[in-house]
């Protein structure tokens, strides 16, 4: 059994705080660290899980008060800024389904009364919290955009930890005006300022300063990939962009997502050097797929498949860089101009924007829209992408499943649907 | 010149042998899959080479479809049931625009475009809208699968059925019948309920004529009646629509070289 | 027993005559609009300003088969939505215009595939914050002045102030007579039955306000009169007095005629309710003053009402429901959910927590929308009143 799996059935025995802290100090531990690096295949990989473990280090140890709990689409750099510490539960989320402790949690939260109808993302997230294998937040920090979930699976979470007064929600404006930058922007004061008032931080612009620079670093190379992805003809095996989305959005404004994304950049560029003297071997190009929403974060056969069937995903939706630089001059607005930016919000025609010119620029073969259970904003959407893309001659496969509970579908219906679109792509 | 294929379904297995020169079905056979489909494969195989008459070294290429497509060690390749179902309709009606396939255990609808697949929906984990959800109906009614055609034929009226999934479906009409409504109305209603399922299933990837229906369910004419008449339009039947994925799957056997 | 004092024959002529919603909203129901009607689905598009620029407000129920609809939503989406999409589909062309609203996931789908399916109709989408002070009031003053802009284009002129303020009296009267028909139906479920109560709600969101306040004057002096004559022959507003437990029911667009008849056979004594399809729609005037914005006064109301699961706090929800059900000394609880609603579903986990805390018991039911079932919720309901 190697390290991963030893990791897995270990935490699967003992689901509890106390050995998710025991856990994590050890291998969070520099040298263990560095050993289980270097079982990755790539030195982005390998950064991918060092940075996400120490993250988890730093959230579970009582060292690094306050904690802050942040739904997915909120600008981290508020945390990172306030000298918070962030926690990402639907992230955490993403994680009780690699490490097969789903079926658990899931179950734990039906039996505090969340509907089976409702995401498993925050579901999941929710069980684990009732099971107390979260730390203990100080704060939290959520929004209304992209979806109404996280607002109320995350108020919940003020409720059982007594800390409602210290809970916000950012209520993020339907259209990009300049009335809603200013009400959204007067909102982030207003939280910050809170919170300084709480934490004792004096409320100063320059406290953004380096943050922002990060997050600007982060960006431009998150725009380097992509650019350099666009004319990628091949990939490697064990790439997954969709593996990304805790340094994306969570460490946005730390060193650690820089480097990462330095490293990515390195690992396919490394790639695509290689590949120019290999291509000519090759007859037959790869199929590109253009990936809509999430994947399942359980073990499964979906890349694997693609993958085998000369199918590559080009690119991700969720790593298109919608925001521009931030300006550390001007942090609430900025901040305010970063979620306004956001495809995810507002019409759906800010989405269809982002998936037409992704499609035109990564010159896609298909698309395949992971239609994950319950995600009422995405899969409301379907058939206007799917219509949109048939327009410029792209077949779009809606794949139903569920991103964290593997009992929601099965693996042989998922296989059959995507070798049936390979079949379509290929004819 | 000869090819086979064998489409392994959750239910039932059919193989089909194909004379390629003049496009002519020499056998098909439709068994029972059990719990071992590779086994269920082999046979089904065996059996149609029997009553064609032929050898195993005669068939030049084999191609499985089926939810137990992989499984099945002896075919040249496994090809989806979407891309077979396809193939086999336009054997029968090359300008065919949408197939609804209702088997056993899981439904699809395929759209076609020039004979080849380009969009297709699966029914989810759920046995309503499938064969399966007749054979459980007439069971709690105590009446055979047969008798429903006749019932639907010569019953006017009907009484709805509001559940849609199989469990609470049968509780439904196991507590209609306690009322002591028509059995006959009964029969009705569950015909135009799987009719609505179906329908809302066509609508999602849109309809276009002509339409083909195969499947098992295809044999009942009077799920075809009330399809047709919530669809409002004429649905083709192949002579043996069970067997349409296996006869899809040997012409792609035939294509393979 | 209170049978025995009354005249029952009488009492059961009055009752029959009080449930009898056709003859008294007659005009109400005949009336062709003269006016052309513009649709809205969700409780905070401010109606008034629908009114102020001479168009009728009519609420969309749906209520049609979910068929066509379903090729443009997923399976597991809000079945009101669905059914809404359902009849635009089918009869789209009565209504001069849509107003939508951000209210949930499922609404902004909705608009998104009204824009892009539905040719020759405009609609609007209204922003609505999810915040309740000072700043989410003014942000929403001026997303209700953008809507106001687009009545303006329909109207073909400026919408003036005039426009407003009687559109406000009008509805803010409209909002008066239901709470003061909502008091009298929660103290005598004997009296009016559930089916007859909801029939009212229903057609004060869908008919022309003015026809529909005529007609409804006109039901509750009826009812008044009764009242004058109570103690000669026995019939009474007077609080209930059957021995039943008194019921809460907290929902979302629960509109399921099968179910109030339902409920109603069961003699369930309906004592309080927290639904979209009624006290979240009339309870809470526009308060209007000297020194007041016109439009500040409606978007304060708007933010004020009961509110919807959808909105930022649901601990001050919460605390809104409970004391509801300390005042009305309510003894159980039925949550009934029309399918998918994520904003309602999240709501059910501290709601329960809270109402167990309490000490009332809750039945959690959720629904299908024009395609009821009633063998399995019966069952349910009845339990639950036998329970408790």
């Amino acid at each position: 059994m190697g390290i991963k799996d030893r990791l897995k059935t270990g935490i699967q025995k003992n689901l509890n705080l106390r050995y998710i802290k025991r856990l994590l100090g050890i291998i969070a531990l520099k040298p263990v660290l560095y050993a289980y690096g270097k079982t990755f295949p790539s030195a982005s990989d390998k950064y991918l899980n060092i940075f996400t473990i120490e993250s988890l280090k730093k959230a579970y140890s009582d060292n690094n008060r306050p904690i802050g709990y942040g739904s997915l689409f909120i600008p981290h750099e508020l945390f990172h800024a306030l000298g918070i510490t962030p926690f990402l539960p639907e992230v955490m989320a993403g994680f009780t389904a690699g490490l097969g402790l789903a079926p658990q949690t899931l179950k734990e939260a039906s039996s505090h009364w969340y509907s089976q109808d409702l995401c498993t993302f925050h579901r999941s997230a929710s069980g684990a919290a009732e099971l107390d294998l979260f730390p203990r937040p100080d704060y939290i920090i959520t929004s209304n955009l992209a979806c109404d979930a996280a607002q109320k699976s995350f108020y919940i979470h003020s409720v059982k930890h007594n800390i409602e007064k210290n809970f916000y929600l950012i209520d993020v404006p339907y259209r990009y005006s300049e009335e809603s930058i200013r009400y959204l922007a007067a909102q982030i004061k207003n939280i910050c300022t809170d919170i300084c008032s709480k934490t004792g931080k004096k409320p100063d612009i320059s406290m953004f300063e380096e943050t922002f620079e990060l997050s600007n670093e982060l960006r431009k190379w998150a725009i380097e990939v992509g650019s350099l992805r666009k004319n990628l003809a091949d990939y490697p095996s064990h790439f997954n962009g969709l593996n990304f989305i805790l340094p994306f959005h969570g460490l946005a404004g730390t060193r650690e997502a820089v480097i990462l994304y330095k490293e990515i950049y390195r690992d396919l560029k490394k790639y695509s050097d290689k590949q120019c003297k290999e291509i000519s071997e090759k007859n037959k190009p790869a199929k590109r797929i253009l990936w809509l929403h999430l994947k399942p974060y359980y073990r499964n056969e979906i890349f694997d498949i693609l993958y085998r069937e000369n199918c590559r995903v080009v690119f991700e939706e969720i790593n298109h860089v919608y925001w521009q630089e931030l300006d550390y001059k001007k942090p609430f607005e900025s901040l305010a101009r970063k979620m306004l930016s956001n495809f995810l919000g507002g019409s759906i025609d800010n989405r269809i924007g982002v998936i037409l010119k992704a499609a035109h620029d990564y010159k896609a073969d298909g698309a395949i829209l992971f239609s994950h259970w319950g995600c009422r904003q995405s899969n409301g959407g379907a058939r206007i992408i799917k219509d949109s893309l048939k327009k410029i001659n792209i077949p779009t496969l809606v794949l139903d499943g569920d991103c964290v509970d593997q009992n929601n579908s099965s693996q042989g219906q998922v296989k059959t649907r995507l070798q049936g679109f390979i079949e379509i792509l290929n004819s | 010149m000869y090819t086979c294929g064998i489409d392994v379904g959750s239910v039932s297995t059919e193989s089909v042998i194909l004379d390629n020169k003049n496009n002519k079905i020499v056998s098909y056979v439709i068994a029972l899959t059990g719990s071992n489909s590779k086994n269920a494969a082999e046979a089904a195989f065996e059996s149609s080479l029997k009553k064609a008459g032929l050898k195993e070294s005669e068939i030049k290429s084999i191609v499985a479809t089926g939810y137990g497509r992989i499984n099945i060690p002896f075919a040249n390749k496994n090809i989806t049931e979407i891309s077979c179902h396809a193939r086999g309709v336009v054997s029968s009606f090359p300008d065919l625009k949408t197939v609804i396939d209702i088997g056993g255990q899981d439904s699809k609808v395929i759209k076609l475009e020039g004979g080849n697949p380009i969009d297709f929906l699966m029914n989810d984990k759920c046995a309503a809208g499938t064969g399966r959800f007749l054979e459980v109906m007439a069971k709690a009614l105590e009446i055979s699968l047969e008798e429903f055609t006749p019932i639907f034929n010569k019953t006017s009226d009907k009484v709805d059925i509001t559940s849609t999934c199989t469990v609470f479906a049968e509780s439904e009409i196991v507590s209609l019948i306690g009322h002591g409504v028509d059995k006959n109305k009964i029969i009705k209603g569950l015909i135009y309920s799987i009719a609505d399922r179906v329908t809302t299933m066509v609508e999602r990837v849109g309809l276009e004529e002509p339409v083909c229906m195969t499947g098992g369910v295809a044999k009942n004419l009077g799920v075809v009646r009330a399809l047709e008449e919530k669809l409002g339009v004429k649905l083709n039947i192949p002579d043996e629509p069970r067997i349409t994925g296996a006869l899809g799957a040997a012409y792609l056997a035939r294509d393979l070289h | 027993m209170t049978q025995d004092i009354r005249d029952t024959d009488n009492f059961d002529k009055t009752r029959k005559k009080i449930n009898d919603i056709k003859f008294f909203f007659g005009n109400t129901l005949t009336s062709e609009n003269k006016k052309a009607a513009i649709g809205w689905f969700c409780t905070y598009t401010p109606e008034e300003l629908i009114i102020a620029g001479g168009f009728v407000p009519v609420r969309i129920f749906g209520r049609k088969k979910i068929i066509k609809s379903e090729s443009y939503f997923p399976i597991n989406f809000c079945p009101y939505i669905k059914s809404g999409w359902e009849s635009l589909l089918a009869d789209a062309d009565n209504l001069k215009a849509i107003i939508f609203t951000n209210s949930c996931d499922g609404m902004r789908r909705f608009f998104d595939i009204a824009s892009k399916y539905l040719d020759g109709i405009p609609s609007y989408l209204l922003d609505v914050p999810h915040l309740k002070n000072r700043d989410s009031r003014d942000f929403f003053t001026g997303n209700m002045d953008d809507m106001k802009k687009f009545i303006e284009k329909l109207k073909g002129e400026k919408i003036n102030e005039e426009e407003i303020e009687n559109a406000v009296k009008l509805i803010n009267k409209k909002r008066k007579l239901l709470k003061e028909f909502s008091n009298i139906f929660y103290k005598s479920p004997d009296l009016i039955e559930i089916p007859a109560y909801y029939k009212v709600m229903e057609l004060s969101m869908i008919s022309d306000p003015e026809i529909f306040l005529d007609d409804l004057e006109k039901y509750l002096g009826f009812i008044g009169s009764i009242d004058k004559t109570s103690t000669k022959n026995g019939i009474s507003l007077q609080p209930d007095q059957r021995n039943s437990p008194s019921i809460m029911i907290i929902g979302n667009f629960i509109a399921e005629d099968k179910l109030w008849e339902m409920l109603s056979k069961m003699n369930l004594k309906l004592a309080s309710e927290d639904l979209c399809t009624s006290n979240r729609y009339f309870v809470k005037q526009v308060v209007t003053g000297d020194n007041k914005d016109l439009m500040e006064s409606i978007a304060e109301r708007y933010l004020n009402k009961p509110q919807c699961m959808r909105m930022a706090d649901p601990g001050s929800k919460l605390a809104e429901i409970e004391n509801v059900i300390i005042k009305n000394h309510i003894k159980g609880v039925i949550f009934i959910t029309l399918k998918f609603c994520d904003n309602m579903l999240y709501s059910f986990p501290l709601l329960k927590q809270r109402l167990n805390n309490m000490g009332i018991p809750v039945l959690y039911l959720d629904i299908e929308y024009n395609n009821f079932s009633e063998g399995q919720i019966k069952t349910r309901v009845q339990a639950f009143l036998e329970m408790l």
